[in-house]
């Protein structure tokens, strides 16, 4: 019997060696990562690439500039190249001025891993129980994650007890029309997509079925590129999702004690990601940085700290670098912009009441409009929303 | 699975002490839904439109204030659980999955362990 699990269908494989190859071709004209300004070295996921691509622009635009170089195999690998000390080899990517991607050598003998990145916690991780006291886990932007099918597909919405007869059962389990595993578009364990799928579907995340993408944006070429369109299905970062808003459509989430689906924002169409940051919408997880951290919970690394700093506010970013417009731009939401919180991913949803918040000034650069009156000063905001804050009346 | 199963048992016993709601509806704007309310008197145990573990109720206590129930029975107070959370009132745009109708495993939400 074949295991399918295991076993790219063939415009599956066709797209990946595509994608290969045109990786080789990079490789042939790489520069040498540690002649680049200021680097900044990372490893993890994918879901995250379409913000950490912003980043990447505005930190070589700016004045000094810096350059952020990644690698994603995969979420789970940023911790667990922290926790091991585990350097970087061969190649890897970085964002020039002008936001193109580029390739670049590390060295032979590796390179130091300055900061882990993804959308998971760590302990959801294959081989990570806790981390250590020596590592510190910062917390980023949410970003949400959606299940996709392709353009052509009629399908909308999708309920957890689907997906669990999708992804848990595949051909077997009867959810039309989702039934074809070689068109079933999965991840394996170390993704923070599926970790994060898994774990609300009620499915153990290295028994999901279906055909392994490797990373978030060969699941949108999959899914995108199905002989069978109607039968495909996959699952993304909602910044994934929305960079490649052109070939897929995203499917409304009814989690198992809703009687309806949402998207992550107000409608199909919008991008308030209403329904993340109010708890209507189950599927995200906050990003993490992981680095090493002396005695007072503070990163030992320098280019990690710098990093951390830009996310957190605790060091100011560049001139040029708004760190929260990029992310919004992006797709993700920063953690001033949230009305709910967890400790866990999936786990309860607690009010959350930001110290500075922003969710006007996020539906503004989100969507391009907010009800919110603007101002330059407190003096000029109403008693409802006193607080004049990114240049927004805020309720407080 | 058992977890699955506890946390089943769990809601269909909260929707089951429901008061007060009458309407229809679900709890968003969608034109296509036309699914039971999640916070329904009338509404009892898993099944009809509900998710993976059934539908849902509100959580804690064993019950809903009736003042917390919405006009299309959704939950109108300040949230502070998931289900809560999950089913506030809101005019977002919402798309329903008809479990029962759309998935012959689905037995009233009493899901068979994975293969």
């Amino acid at each position: 019997m074949v295991d399918r699990s295991r076993t790219p269908g063939r415009l599956g494989a066709a797209a990946l060696a595509a994608v290969a190859a045109l990786a080789a071709v990079e490789r042939a004209h790489a520069a040498d990562c540690a002649t680049l300004p200021s680097p900044i070295y990372g490893i993890g996921g994918s879901a995250p690439r379409p913000l950490l691509a912003r980043l990447g622009q505005a930190l070589s635009q700016a004045t000094p500039p810096e350059t952020f170089i990644y690698q994603a195999p995969g979420a789970c690998h940023g911790p667990n190249y922290i926790i091991a000390g585990t350097k970087l080899t061969g190649t890897a990517s970085y964002w020039d001025a002008t936001g193109a991607e580029q390739t670049c050598d590390l060295p032979l003998t590796g390179a130091d891993v300055d900061v882990g990145i993804g959308n998971t916690f760590a302990e959801n991780c294959p081989g990570i129980d806790a981390l250590p006291a020596t590592v510190g886990d910062f917390l980023g932007p949410v970003n949400p994650f959606v299940f996709i099918v392709p353009n052509a597909s009629s399908q909308t919405t999708i309920s957890a007890a689907a997906a669990y007869f999708v992804y848990g059962f595949g051909e077997t389990g009867q959810a039309e029309p989702w039934i074809d595993e070689s068109q079933i578009i999965k991840r394996d364990p170390n993704s923070a997509a599926a970790i994060i799928i898994a774990l609300a579907i009620g499915v153990p995340v290295e028994r999901l079925k279906g055909v392994d993408a490797l990373t978030n944006p060969n699941s949108v070429l999959l899914v995108s590129g199905s002989p069978a369109p109607e039968r495909a299905i996959g699952f993304v970062s909602g910044e994934v999702a929305e960079a490649n808003a052109s070939v897929i459509n995203v499917l409304a989430y009814q989690h198992e004690d809703q009687t309806c689906g949402y998207w992550p924002s107000s409608t199909e169409t919008s991008f308030d990601k209403r329904n993340v940051r109010d708890g209507h919408y189950p599927l995200w997880g906050a990003l993490h940085f992981f680095t090493r951290t002396n005695g007072s919970g503070a990163p030992t690394n320098p280019a990690a700290a710098r990093l951390i700093g830009y996310f957190t506010g605790t060091l100011e970013a560049p001139a040029g670098v708004d760190v929260p417009a990029i992310t919004i731009a992006a797709g993700s939401i920063p953690a001033c912009a949230m009305r709910v919180q967890r400790d866990r991913d999936m786990g309860p949803l607690a009010s959350f009441a930001p110290e500075e918040p922003c969710s006007c000034y996020f539906e503004a650069v989100a969507t391009g409009s907010t009800s919110c009156e603007t101002c330059a000063t407190n003096a000029e905001c109403p008693a409802s929303a006193p607080s004049c804050r990114r240049g927004y009346c805020e309720e407080y | 699975m058992s977890m699955r199963l506890l946390r089943r048992d769990l809601v269909a016993a909260l929707v089951t002490g429901l008061l007060g709601a009458t309407a229809s509806v679900g709890a968003c704007s969608s034109t296509e839904n036309q699914q039971p309310p999640v916070f329904n008197a009338t509404t009892s145990g898993p099944g009809t439109g509900g998710g993976a573990g059934g539908e849902g109720g509100a959580g804690g206590g064993g019950g809903v204030d009736p003042a917390c129930l919405g006009p299309d029975g959704c939950y109108q107070c300040a949230p502070s659980s998931d289900t809560q959370f999950h089913n506030a009132c809101t005019d977002a745009q919402c798309a329903p999955f008809d479990n029962a109708a759309r998935l012959p495993l689905y037995n009233g939400g009493e899901l068979p362990p994975l293969p």
